[in-house]
Parts: C-alpha cells; sequence; structure tokens
C-alpha cells in the first residue's frame, strides 16, 4: 500500500510543469460595482500560474505579470472576473455580487453540494449559530439546532458525553451515536476512561475545539449517509474546520467569562423535620415508644452520637457558584498561494459540584498551498490537551452530589476536632468525596490530515488523503482514608494510574469529477478506496497502602497490586462512489455506494455493501410554475438507501479463551466466548421523502421529511441454554423501527438592512416514534434498577419503564381488601394496582408505566438586530418524554428499611392517620408493604420543559468609532444558558439520564450531576 | 489520449493501493486466543484447570452465593437479611420468582465451571505425563461432581422427599460445549436419583485419581469429605460414615486448637477443601463477597445479613436462634459473633467472614466428625470412634463441657452450632425432615411453618431457561 501511494506521488510531480516567460507591472484598483467602494482582500492572478496579490485597504494592487497575461480578479460573493491585460500597465476593475453563490453551499460524503441540487435530507449548522455560546463541545452546541437530531445532555458534568440521536435509537447492543467527520477524517469518539466514575462518561468529542469549526452538516438519511456504509446507521456529522482565504491578515480575539449556579434546588427536608419523620417511623413501627424523644431514636439508632445535633444544608456543601471562562485569539488570511488559518483557545469551566473541572488547551493550524493551477497541497492540524478533575456521580456510595442528597441533616461536616463525619451508614461524607481525592484526567489529543489534489483537467480532481487521529488519556485517582468509610480505608489508601492510547490511521484517495454539459445536464461524481487502522492500547497500575494523604502516588504504595495492559485492534478496507445527475436543474439523481470490509467479522462476512438511491424533481424551475410568483423554491426529494452498524467490540464473531481466570496467585484461562461465523453488521433500510419550499425570494423556507428507518439483524446476545456452559452469544436477532416527520422553517420576518430593525426566526421540531418490532422468540428483555424497571418488548420504544401502577394511598384501613392486609398492607401503605385481579401484588401485577421518548422534540431561534445591537433567543423543547427517578425510594424512604438518608420535602404531606387523604404513604422502617419499591408509578414524572436554553445580547460598536482606535471589529455581548426552564419534572433538571449515553437505560435520574444556569460575558476583538 | 492513460493509471494505482491491502482485516485478538488453540500442551491444560478453580471461587457459588443462599433459606431461625438486594430478600422470605437473579447466575456459573470440566477432560491427552493426566483427571471430575451436587440440592426437591427416581432433578452434563451449534443443544432434566449416581460417579472416581496433597486445591480427602455430605444428604448412613472415616483417619488433618483459626488463617490443619483468595482476587467486596454481606467492620461490610438473637434468653425459655442457643462461655458464640462497627452498626454480626480477602473454608474437618458421629448414632455402630467421642472433639475445642453420652438430637444441635453460617442449614432441615418455624421475637412462639419439604425453600429453574430451551425444561412446582 505505502509503496503504491508513493509511486503515485511520484507520477504527480513529474506532471509538474513550470511556467517562465518574459514579464511587465501592471497595477489597478478593484471597486464594487454596486456602490463604487473599494474592495480590499481581492485575489488577483495571473491566469495559469500562481502568481498573484491581493488588494490592499484601498483596493489597490500591483503585479508583475507575463506578456499576454490574463488577470483573475476572485472575492468571496463576487463574480470571477477575467481580464486580458493586453499590454495595459493599469487595469480597474468593478466587481459585480454573485448572487448564485451566496446560495448555501452543503458538505456531503466526499464533496460538497449547493442547496438546491441536494437530493437526501441534511441539516447544517453554521459557525454564527455556534459563537458565543459557553460549551465545552460541538455536540452540545448542536443541541436543537437541527431538525431530526434529538441531543440530550444527560448531566451536568463538564466534558461529559452526551447522548446524540439522529432520527432516533437504532440498536440495542451496538452504538447509537452518529460517525463524526473531521475534515474527512473520521473522529476517534466514545469513552476510553478505564476507571469508573458512575454514569457519566468522558467525551472524546470534547477534544475539539468548537470555535475553530466553520459548519457541522449532518447526514441523516440513507442517501447522504450511505457513502459512510457500516458506520452511517446513526447518521453522521459532517465537521468542517475554518480555514483561511486570500485577504489581508485577520486577528479575532474572543474571550468571555461568567459564573454557573444551579438553577433549581429542590425542596429538601431541614434537620428538624427530618427528626420528626424519622421518629414517626421508629414509633410508628414499635422500634420506639409513643413517648420517645429524638435523643432516644440517636441512641437506638446510632447508639448514640459523639456530636450535638445540628442543621446542615448538605447541597449548599457540595455546590458552589463556579467560573467559566473561554479566550481564544486567530489569525487568517493569505495570498493566492498560500493561505492560513491559525488559533489558539483556552477553556476553563469549573463544575458547580466541588471537584469538577474541565480545562482545554488547543490550536489549529489549517494551511492550504496552491503549487500551480493544477495541484495543491493541505493540512489540518489540531494540537490540545484537557486536564479533567472529576468526580464519581450518580449510582454510586462515593461521589459528593449523591452523598450530600443523602446525608443526613442533623449530622455536621466535621467533628469539633476537624475530622469528617459520616452523615449516612451507607454514604460517607460528601465534602471530603470532594475535597480529599485525586480524579484526574488528562487527554492529548492531535487530529490532523494532510492531503494533496491534482486536477488533470478543469473538473476532473484527484485526491490523497492521509488523517490520523491520536488520543491519549492519563488518568490517575488517588482515594485518601482520612475520612470515615472511605473505601480505600481497608487498604490504607488506594492509587491507580491509567493510561489509553487510542489511534486511528487513515489514508484515502479520492477521484472526482464535474461536469456541465451544453448547460443543461451537470454531472458530479466522485469514487474512492480508504483503509482505516484503529487501535487501543490501555495499560493501569494499582497501589494500595499508604504512609498518609501526603503521598498520593502509586510510588508510595506499599504493595502495587493491580496491573494490566492490554492492545486491541481493527482494520477497515472501503471502496465508496456518488454520482449526482441534474437536468435542466429540474431532475435531480442521486446514486451512493460503499463497500466496507471490517476485521471485526468471520471471513464469510467480512464485506458489507451499502447502497442508496435518491431522486428531486425542482418544480419551480418548470414552465408551469412560472406564474406564482411568491414562490421561489419548491422541490420534492425522496431516497432510499441502506446503512451499516458496526460498533459491536472487535472480535464478538470468534470463540475465545481467555486468561486472567486466576487462582492461588497462579494464571488460568477459561473459554469466554462461543464463536458465530455467520454474525454481520446491523442493517438500517431507510425511506426518506421531503419537500423544500421557499416562498417570497427565499425570505421564508420550509423544509419537510418524513422517514422511515428499519433497523434488522441487531446485534444481539442471544440466549442458550446454560447447561452448555454458555447464557448467550454475539448473533444477529431482532429489529427496530425509527419513522417521523421533521419540519425546518427559517423566516425573515422583518428584513432590515444595515441599522434597520431585522428579525429572523428558526424554528425546527421533529415527531419521532421509536418502536421494537422484533425480539428472539418474541421474548421480554428486562433490565435496569431491580433487575426490571425497564423492559424491551416488541411493540413499545427503548426506553419503556416497567413496574406497579400506584393508585395513590389507602386512607383508611377498610378500604383495603382482605388478601392485601394478609400482605401486608395497612391504611397509609401505597395502593399498588392489582393488575391480573388475584387480589395480591406479585410480579404478575408488573406493567408499562412509562417510557422515556419524546413526543417531539426541537429548538426555536428568534434573532433581533437593531443599530449596532443583537439579540439571539434560543428555545428547546422536549415533550411527552417520561423520567424515572428511582432515587426517591431513598429520597422519600420515610424511615423505610433503616435508612437515615434526608428526604424530599414532599413528604410532609405524608399519610399519618385513619382518614387522611394523601398520595404519600406513611413512615415506616419494616414497610411490609414495600411502599417504596422503586419501579412504580409513583417515581415515574412529566419529563416535558421549554427551556430558554441560550439568550445573547450582544453590541457591536459603530465602525466609525472603531476604526478610530485601529480596530476592525469590536462586539460585547451578555449570555445566558438556561435561564428560565418551565418543567413539572420535581428533580433538579428534566435533561438527565444517569446511565450517560446508554443506548437502552435512557431517561433515568439517579442521583445525576444537574445541569447549571450559565451567565457570561464576552467580548469578540477584530484586528 | 495521453491524458486518458494517465487517468486510468491514477485510478489503478488508487484501486489497487487498497485491495493489496486486503490482509489488514485478518485482525487477531491479543487479550484471548481462538477456542481452538486454547489447549494444546499441557501447560494449556494446568491454565485451563486453574482457570475452572477460579469459576468455583466466584460470587455465584462458593465466593457467596452457595455459602449464603442455604444460610437466607433457613433465616427464620438464624438470621435477617437487612439488604437492599432484592434477590437475596426474596430467598428469606421464601418469596422467590422464577426470575430470582441468585437463581438464574449461580445455575449459569455451575454450568460453566462444569463446562471448563468437560472441556478439560476431552483435552487430557494432551499431558503426556501420567500422574500430572490422572491428578487433572481428578481435579476435573471432583469439580463436576460437587457442582452437580450443589445444583441437585438447591434446584431439585430432597432425596428424601417422595421417589427421587421419579422427581427431576437438574440437567446431567457431561460433554464440553465449544461451538454455536452444541450451545442451542437441549437436553431435559434427570431424575434426582440419577444426578446423584452421576456424582458419586464423578467423586469416586476423583478419589481414586487425586493425590494426598495437592497445593491447596482438591485432593483424594476433599473427594471423600464431599462424598461423606453426598451419601449423608440421601441418608445413605455407612457411606456417609466411611468416607468422613476415611478422611479422619488419613491423619492429614486435625482440629485447630481455637474455633476462629479456620476463618483467620489460610489453609490451616483443619481445612480439606477452600476456596483460595487474597486481596487482589476474590470474590468482591462491594456487592458480592461474604464479608461483604455478613461484616459490619469500618471499611468492609454492607452488614446486610444481621444474626437474630431476642437479647434476654432468660426472660424467654423458647430459645430458638442459633445465636441464643449457644452455651454460656462457648468459645463459638463469644469468639465468632461482634456487635458491628461499621455500616448497620450496633447489631450481631457473624465473625466467620471479616474480610474480601480471606480465605473461604468450604469443607472441615469439624464436619467429618460430625458426619461420622450422626452416621454412628443412627447405625448404631462405632466406626473410628463412638460418637459422643466425636461430639466432645467437636465440644472440647470450642471450650464447653464435654457430654457424657449423647442423643442423635444433640448431635444435630451440635452440627448447627458448629457449622453454623457456611452454608449447611438449609439442607440439614431438608434431609432431616425439620421444619422451619417462623417465632415471634418478644416470646419465641411458633407463629407459622414452612414445611421442610415446602416448594419455596426450593430454587426454581431460571425463567431464562426455560425460555432459551423453548420450555421444554420442567420447572418446579410452584413457580
Amino acid at each position: 500500500m505505502k509503496k503504491s501511494i508513493l509511486m503515485s506521488f511520484f507520477f504527480v510531480f513529474a506532471l509538474l510543469g513550470s511556467v517562465w516567460a518574459q514579464t511587465q507591472t501592471v497595477s489597478g484598483r478593484v471597486t464594487s460595482a454596486t456602490d463604487g467602494t473599494a474592495l480590499p482582500g481581492v485575489t488577483v492572478l495571473e491566469r495559469g500560474t500562481t502568481n498573484g496579490v491581493t488588494t490592499g485597504a484601498n483596493g489597490d494592487y500591483t503585479l508583475t505579470v507575463g506578456q499576454n497575461a490574463t488577470l483573475v480578479f476572485s472575492f468571496i460573493g463576487m463574480i470571477t472576473q477575467e481580464v486580458p491585460v493586453q499590454g495595459r500597465s493599469t487595469v480597474d476593475v468593478q466587481l459585480r455580487t454573485d448572487e448564485k453563490q451566496l446560495e448555501e453551499v452543503v458538505v456531503v460524503g466526499y464533496g460538497t453540494q449547493e442547496r438546491r441540487e441536494v437530493t437526501g435530507a441534511t441539516a447544517k449548522v453554521t459557525s454564527e449559530e455556534l459563537q458565543d455560546l459557553p460549551v465545552v463541545g460541538v455536540d452540545q452546541a448542536l443541541q436543537g439546532r437541527a431538525a431530526g437530531v434529538q441531543i440530550s445532555q444527560n448531566s451536568g458534568t463538564p466534558g461529559s458525553g452526551i447522548s446524540v440521536r439522529v432520527r432516533g435509537s437504532s440498536s440495542i447492543s451496538a452504538s447509537n451515536q452518529p460517525l463524526y467527520v473531521v475534515d474527512g477524517v473520521p473522529l476517534t469518539t466514545g469513552d476510553f476512561s478505564q476507571l469508573g466514575y458512575g454514569g457519566q462518561s468522558v467525551n472524546a468529542i470534547a477534544d475539539l475545539n468548537p470555535n475553530d469549526i466553520e459548519s457541522i452538516d449532518i447526514l441523516k438519511d440513507a442517501s447522504a449517509a450511505a457513502i459512510y456504509g457500516s458506520r452511517a446507521a446513526n447518521g453522521v456529522v459532517l465537521i468542517t474546520t475554518k480555514r483561511g482565504s486570500a485577504r489581508k491578515t485577520q486577528i479575532n480575539l474572543s474571550a468571555y467569562a461568567g459564573f454557573q449556579k444551579m438553577w433549581k434546588e429542590p425542596d429538601f427536608l431541614n434537620a428538624d423535620e427530618y427528626s420528626q419523620i424519622m421518629l414517626e417511623a421508629y414509633k410508628n413501627d414499635g422500634y420506639l415508644d409513643s413517648d420517645a424523644t429524638f435523643e432516644d431514636f440517636l441512641d437506638f439508632y446510632y447508639g448514640g452520637v459523639d456530636f450535638t445535633p445540628t442543621k446542615t444544608n448538605w447541597i449548599d456543601e457540595v455546590t458552589r457558584t463556579a467560573p467559566i471562562q473561554n479566550y481564544e485569539l486567530s489569525l487568517s488570511g493569505g495570498d493566492a498561494k498560500t493561505r492560513y488559518y491559525l488559533s489558539g483557545a483556552y477553556f476553563d469551566q469549573e463544575g458547580i459540584i466541588i471537584g469538577s473541572e474541565y480545562k482545554r488547551y488547543s490550536t489549529r493550524l489549517n494551511l492550504d498551498h496552491t503549487v500551480n493551477d493544477k495541484f495543491s497541497v493541505g493540512t489540518s492540524i489540531q494540537l490540545s490537551r484537557s486536564d479533567n478533575n472529576r468526580i464519581v456521580s450518580d449510582n454510586t456510595l462515593y461521589g459528593p452530589f449523591a452523598n450530600a442528597l443523602a446525608a443526613s441533616p442533623i449530622w455536621p461536616v466535621y467533628y469539633d476536632n476537624g475530622e469528617y463525619t459520616r452523615p449516612n451508614y451507607f454514604y460517607t461524607n460528601p465534602v471530603a468525596e470532594g475535597t480529599e481525592n485525586d480524579d484526574e484526567t488528562q487527554n492529548l489529543r492531535a487530529i490532523g490530515n494532510i492531503f494533496a489534489k491534482y486536477a488533470f483537467v478543469p473538473g476532473l480532481e484527484w485526491q490523497v488523503k492521509g488523517g490520523l487521529d491520536v488520543l491519549n488519556i492519563d488518568e490517575r485517582r488517588f482515594t485518601a482514608t482520612n475520612y470515615p468509610g472511605s473505601f480505600a480505608t481497608p487498604t490504607e489508601g488506594s492509587a491507580t494510574n491509567a493510561t489509553s492510547t487510542v489511534n486511528k490511521r487513515l489514508l484515502e484517495t479520492t477521484l472526482s469529477y464535474n461536469k456541465l454539459l451544453n448547460d443543461v445536464h451537470n454531472i458530479s461524481a466522485v469514487i474512492g478506496a480508504a483503509n482505516e487502522h484503529n487501535s487501543l492500547r490501555s495499560a493501569f497500575v494499582t497501589g494500595l497502602g499508604f504512609p498518609d494523604e501526603r503521598f498520593r502516588y502509586v510510588g508510595s504504595a506499599v504493595r502495587v497490586n493491580a496491573g494490566s495492559n492490554t492492545f486491541i485492534e481493527n482494520n477497515l478496507v472501503s471502496f465508496f462512489g456518488r454520482a449526482n445527475y441534474s437536468l435542466r436543474d429540474r431532475y435531480l439523481l442521486g446514486v451512493n455506494f460503499r463497500a466496507d470490509g471490517s476485521s471485526r467479522f468471520a471471513e464469510d462476512n467480512r464485506y458489507g455493501y451499502f447502497p442508496s438511491i435518491s431522486a428531486g424533481w425542482r418544480l419551480i424551475e418548470e414552465n408551469f410554475m412560472s406564474g406564482i410568483e411568491s414562490l421561489s423554491e419548491l422541490k420534492l426529494r425522496a431516497s432510499y438507501g441502506i446503512t451499516g452498524n458496526q460498533e459491536i467490540g472487535n472480535f464478538a464473531y470468534l470463540g475465545l479463551v481467555a486468561a486472567g481466570a486466576s487462582y492461588i496467585d497462579r494464571p488460568g484461562t477459561a473459554q469466554t466466548q462461543i464463536p458465530n461465523p455467520d454474525l454481520k453488521w446491523e442493517e438500517t433500510k431507510q425511506f426518506n421523502v421531503g419537500t423544500d419550499i421557499g416562498f417570497f425570494n427565499n425570505r421564508v423556507n420550509l423544509a419537510i421529511d418524513y422517514y422511515i428507518k428499519k433497523t434488522t439483524d441487531l446485534l444481539f446476545n442471544r440466549p442458550i441454554p446454560t447447561q452448555n456452559g454458555f447464557a448467550s452469544y454475539a448473533s444477529n436477532i431482532g429489529s427496530v423501527e425509527n419513522k417521523g416527520f421533521e419540519i425546518a422553517l427559517n423566516t425573515v420576518n422583518i428584513s432590515g438592512t444595515g441599522d434597520a430593525f431585522n428579525w429572523t426566526s428558526d424554528f425546527n421540531i421533529s415527531f419521532n416514534r421509536n418502536k421494537v418490532t422484533e425480539l428472539y422468540q418474541g421474548q421480554d428483555i428486562f433490565y435496569g434498577f431491580g433487575g426490571n424497571s425497564l423492559v424491551l418488548r416488541e411493540g413499545e420504544p427503548i426506553g419503556t419503564f416497567y413496574g406497579f401502577i400506584t393508585d395513590g394511598v389507602y386512607s383508611t384501613t377498610d378500604e383495603i381488601p382482605a388478601s392485601r392486609q394478609g400482605q401486608g398492607a395497612q391504611a397509609g401503605d401505597v395502593n399498588f394496582r392489582d393488575i391480573n385481579n388475584d387480589g395480591l401484588i406479585t410480579d404478575d401485577d408488573l406493567t408499562i408505566i412509562g417510557d422515556a421518548q419524546p413526543d417531539f422534540v426541537g429548538g426555536f431561534t428568534n434573532v433581533f438586530r437593531y443599530k449596532g445591537f443583537d439579540l439571539n433567543i434560543f428555545l428547546q423543547f422536549s415533550q411527552g418524554n417520561d423520567i424515572a427517578n428511582p432515587a426517591h425510594q431513598y429520597q422519600q424512604h420515610l424511615g423505610n428499611d433503616f435508612l437515615d438518608d434526608n428526604m424530599l420535602g414532599l413528604v410532609r404531606g405524608r399519610w399519618q392517620s385513619e382518614g387522611d387523604r394523601t398520595d404519600i404513604p406513611r413512615a415506616t422502617v419494616d414497610d411490609p408493604n414495600d411502599n417504596n419499591r422503586s419501579n412504580s408509578s409513583r417515581f415515574i414524572y412529566d419529563g416535558s420543559y421549554l427551556r430558554f436554553k441560550n439568550v445573547i445580547l450582544g453590541y457591536n460598536l459603530p465602525t466609525s468609532l472603531v476604526e478610530r482606535i485601529g480596530v476592525r471589529s469590536l462586539r460585547v455581548y451578555a449570555q445566558g444558558q438556561n435561564l428560565i426552564t418551565f418543567t413539572d419534572y420535581p428533580g433538579f433538571d428534566p435533561e438527565v439520564n444517569f446511565a450517560g449515553t446508554s443506548n437502552t437505560t435512557i431517561g433515568v435520574d439517579f442521583y445525576t450531576f444537574p445541569q447549571a444556569r450559565t451567565i457570561t460575558f464576552g467580548i469578540n476583538l477584530g484586528l | 489520449m495521453k491524458l486518458k492513460n494517465k487517468i486510468l493509471t491514477i485510478i489503478l494505482l488508487a484501486l489497487l493501493g487498497t485491495t493489496a491491502c486486503d490482509d489488514l482485516l485478518d485482525v487477531e485478538p491479543q487479550q484471548g486466543v481462538s477456542a481452538e488453540d486454547a489447549i494444546k500442551t499441557a501447560d494449556d491444560l494446568e491454565s485451563a484447570v486453574i482457570g475452572m478453580y477460579s469459576i468455583l471461587g466466584g460470587s455465584e457459588l462458593y465466593g457467596t452465593d452457595l455459602v449464603l443462599a442455604p444460610e437466607l433459606l433457613g433465616a427464620e431461625e438464624n438470621l435477617r437479611w437487612r439488604g437492599t438486594f432484592q434477590n437475596y430478600r426474596e430467598l428469606e422470605t421464601k418469596s422467590m420468582t422464577e426470575n430470582n437473579s441468585l437463581a438464574s447466575s449461580t445455575w449459569i456459573a455451575a454450568y460453566n465451571a462444569i463446562n471448563q470440566a468437560n472441556i478439560i477432560l476431552s483435552n487430557l491427552d494432551v499431558a503426556e505425563d501420567e500422574e500430572q493426566r490422572n491428578r487433572i483427571e481428578g481435579e476435573a471430575l471432583f469439580v463436576r461432581g460437587i457442582m452437580h451436587f450443589e445444583l441437585v440440592r438447591l434446584y431439585a426437591r430432597d432425596w428424601n422427599d417422595g421417589d427421587p427416581a421419579q422427581n427431576p432433578g437438574i440437567i446431567i452434563k457431561t460433554t464440553p460445549t465449544t461451538t454455536e451449534a452444541e450451545a442451542r443443544t437441549l437436553y431435559d432434566r434427570a431424575s434426582v436419583a440419577a444426578v446423584y449416581t452421576q456424582v458419586i460417579q464423578d467423586l469416586q472416581s476423583a478419589k481414586t485419581l487425586l493425590p494426598d496433597i495437592n497445593d491447596n486445591r482438591a485432593t483424594t480427602y476433599a473427594s471423600s469429605a464431599f462424598l461423606a455430605r453426598v451419601y449423608l444428604q440421601k441418608s445413605d448412613f455407612a457411606s456417609a460414615r466411611d468416607e468422613a472415616d476415611r478422611v479422619i483417619q488419613s491423619g492429614l488433618y486435625r482440629l485447630n486448637p481455637t474455633v476462629t483459626a479456620a476463618f483467620r488463617n489460610d489453609n490451616t490443619a483443619e481445612s480439606i477443601f477452600e476456596i483460595q483468595q487474597n486481596d487482589q482476587n476474590n470474590a468482591g467486596d462491594a456487592n458480592e463477597g461474604l464479608s461483604t454481606f455478613y461484616a459490619s467492620l469500618p471499611g468492609v461490610g454492607r452488614g446486610d445479613v444481621q444474626i437474630i438473637s431476642d437479647f434476654d434468653p432468660d426472660a424467654n425459655p423458647n430459645r430458638y436462634t442459633t445465636f441464643d442457643l449457644y452455651e454460656e462461655n462457648d468459645t463459638r458464640q463469644t469468639e465468632l459473633f461482634y456487635i458491628g462497627t461499621g455500616r448497620r452498626a450496633g447489631r450481631i454480626y457473624s465473625g466467620k467472614w471479616l474480610s474480601p480477602g480471606q480465605n473461604l473454608p468450604i469443607v472441615r474437618l469439624a464436619e467429618m466428625y460430625l458426619i461420622r458421629a450422626e452416621a454412628n448414632a443412627r447405625l448404631g455402630t462405632a466406626v473410628g470412634a463412638t460418637p459422643v467421642e466425636d461430639i466432645n472433639e467437636i465440644r472440647k475445642r470450642a471450650g464447653v463441657e464435654e457430654l457424657s453420652s449423647v442423643t442423635l438430637e444433640d448431635i444435630l444441635l451440635e452440627r448447627r452450632l458448629e457449622l453454623a453460617y457456611e452454608g449447611a442449614r438449609i439442607h440439614d432441615l431438608r434431609r432431616t425432615k425439620t421444619d422451619l418455624q417462623g417465632h415471634d421475637a418478644d416470646t419465641g412462639e411458633v407463629t407459622y411453618t414452612i414445611p421442610w419439604n415446602d416448594p419455596t425453600l426450593v430454587l426454581p429453574i431460571p425463567r431464562r431457561e426455560i425460555d432459551a430451551s423453548g420450555g421444554q425444561l420442567e420447572q418446579n412446582p410452584g413457580y
């Protein structure tokens, strides 16, 4: 392979010719044809050479050219002009605005298209929409911006994983995240952390600085995505970074700083209320006499306490007003031959929970060089480092936030002697967990590519590209023992150092052809081939036993007791192609194809083939439409195609015997997996039909799409009878369907240029219906808390909650059927619904009690401009999704199971005496009715919300003013994120998932780090 | 024309460049080896044997559940489950469903161990040394035998309950599974009697093949000790007595001087078969492991298994909890219980399981004395020693007065006190046809009775197994 590429290079260099001729000097001025003003930054090039300059501030240029030269004047948004010099020494030119070129260019797989030519379903988000947002990563910034793309932040953990679902969840056990492609090179995404932090993962996308991004194009349907074949089933996100253009160097300095705070603090009991309820529970069940005092409770429960009961607000103890800041300097510019974009940035976000912080340092260099009019080369390189202080969260006994919610308010943070308390039987001191431990993750990331292009004739271009994405994660954890209950106490301290290196190499070659024949047939085509090599090398070492907290690295450990070192790889060999044909800009046809060979499958199933076809009809170009003046665009589109999903782990098809089954410190092996040579890709067939309509000279643009997306051959661990030694093996069983509508509407409501009032709106809404359509032998799959709080069932969506329906609380003993009394139910106990009417509450009464899939999600942006002011209001919403909060079994425990956690304020309304009418059960320790089982509809909530996600008020100082101080532009702004949220959800934040980016566990809140309200103030300076 | 040639060359180069790399797709795993190549040498076989013991020590088997589950099923007189894990609570309250996760995970792990044993047995010929080959064969048969035994006594009706030749037992598996097709083969449950026959056959073969001493792994005497258990469970007292006697007479084992020694030290003189653990390799210290559930110490244990006592035995003549039945100054009470100081502190906990890294004695010599005494007493014989001599060996070590004579009840009580919280209880209740009694905590009066052969004392065949067999596998009554 290497050899043949080298040969290709030689071949190309051999083709390079040089041009020599006699010279003369020509100068002149370039102005705008519209208003006659000078145009600085216009590229003036001698045709057929790389000889050129850009015009200065007054539009002037001087160039030495050959005899018989022709000058080419080009500038973004203007029609390029060619002017023969014909011996003149002065050539002045007026450039006219190019209406056509202003039309949106859409990035598609291995190329670009103009919006009107597109026949697939794609969405575009530009840098303007992303700027000034206080976000870590690009995925976070995309939330609510594109129809059909549902993005959930899951938690407020800085730098954590974000769920991106393009047209719903299509897989149960393989990945559901889209493929990210940065400047043509697939991006390593996912979580490569080796240490457990509860539910929230780290996010390799966060290494990419969002401010370097020029545009993002999301390929949603199969016709657009099929060219990415076996990785395209979840859609493809194409990211294009900023590049320089031939103009005077522009320097941009932008900075913002601000703070974040919890936007909502749910009502928890204060110490007095807490004491009262605990006492009540122990009296109710006869553990304490009816005249017992809280003192008696402390004696009974703790065997007396060695502190004076106090009133601690634990949430206040672990949350803070946290700063966020970002500084960035970029330079871009260049001349006709060489163009560059260079940036450096620093981002720093502390989390609102103590102990959490994310910092990123990044730099990017994008360089393009035109060797001659046939040959050009370029590179895009980003280097970044991030320092992430993480905290354990969600489903844990050792997280600052989780432990703060659980801690009993009567306990102080510290004893009088300054030592930490342990304010809960199960949970350690939350302040200690957030303060005493080290949890550092450092990412070093290099993402880069280098390419060479050669145009044989205009329209026929060959490109070779090499790409690299290297991610090194270095993690260090030290768990101190200077607080009671630390999990490191039995081992006298514990430290771990883990490193992972994720390597991706890509070599790709494409040949593209574009031609307009006879002014009516427009043909564009590309074919290519690529090799991709991925590897993951990881190692860790753990040490136990530390003299004291001053020694925090494995080197100081008494026993280095565990270590590991592994290496895995997978490769992909691909051939692909695309052809588009349009007739008179009216009839459009597109064909995509990809063949992917993957090392993840057995020899007979190694190659997958992914074709797609699409067609469009631009009715607007038809003669019969010519009378309708108000319509400016009318296009019908339809597409059908096949994409795949190969994210299943690397050796699922093999029968494996693994080491690691050690015993008496001797190495052992055990068979871990049986083979399935028939294992293959998940296959998604998608049909899409849509229309693009423009009114009033495209002041109103409407795009509507309807799709049906069926995923079959789901990768699934097929259960087998285990007397054979294995419970399951990897196989292709089951299917999932997503179908839905997407609507995107962009309007210019009030069109004002210059200082006049201007108002534009972008609205998008998506209705996706997700459904599991086939499972192995139609069998339900239960999972979640208790093993059955969620279910995968044919005909139901992924994320269906399962459990008991509760019909309030028995007000009086008489209401309770005798059979239920026999099961222990008393007045004040929860009335679980007896689904099968057998008089008893058993597992047979479990049923579906909700689902996490929204009816619709969307976003609504309004931008107002007046004089120098601009106001951007971005709303984001989700309707009809349920949230399960099984943590409420603890946060409303009412004494149950000897818990001493604090409780939510709503338990104040509990049942207390015969005849009370309420939905909150009585306080009881023994809880014979099992009131607090987590999988009941009592803990399922409506998770709908409407949120003022971002509000930005900016002011551009008048040009006349800033030019006086030698500045090109100056803008100041204030931004608010999560300013207002309308929701009925009683937890911290409706945008939540304790299981992070999980495929099947969605919409579950379990002690999850909530999102913050963020206020920032920023400045953008152009020089 | 020339241009066309150039283009063609480029395209060919481009495409050839990648097709030549098809071998890129042959990627070998580095952390595992393909199953076909796994056992090629005697060393490979030894590794597989180690792997087999590793499965035995897992939390689903001897690491936790095979020891904890029989105690939870007999909770009424011993302990109270205070933890949040539903699966264990269902065992305590006899409200298991066929989805109980312990029932499922223990079944899977036991058959995983059996499969590993069968894989070893089918690859014995790679070991050329006869001594080595015999030992390995013996170890595999030992594991296959004891796993079938553990399964049949948990998942089927007791031998003494009805006709064992008719009652469904568990699936007997004596062939290895390495391919997908084999994995899909369906089997029916064999009768209880057939399973016992297989168990005895495997353990008898293991007994002849295994050496006296084997690096703290299975030995000929470990086989005898398990055979003694098996025979006792099927009330074949003469055979039980003889196997127990063989272990005692070997002279390789002796009672530790203190009752705590077996649980505080590794591989003591008393230990016949023990699961080896240390700080790195153990059944677990967070959500799994015996100390995790039994202990309440700073940093160790969840305090989930609380020992019950009415605290004031004088006021209550109806002593019924194991804790309250110890005589005064019995070191098995004074040394092997403590008041918790970790999670759920202030209550009584068993002192047998205190540390996640401790070894887990599975069969101790004390049990052999108890089996020999019980069998001799039932048979009216005195093979090896008289029952009273054997019982006094145990009592002497516990620091309580020796007896001049013993009844069968005395022997069974001594057995209950000696083997408390070691996973024998429900099996003893069932084989001795002793009903389980729920008591009023204040008065000690019996409030309810669970018959010894009640279906709720038998684990369900896991639902997933019945589903995976397409409904072919027969469920136990009551589920």
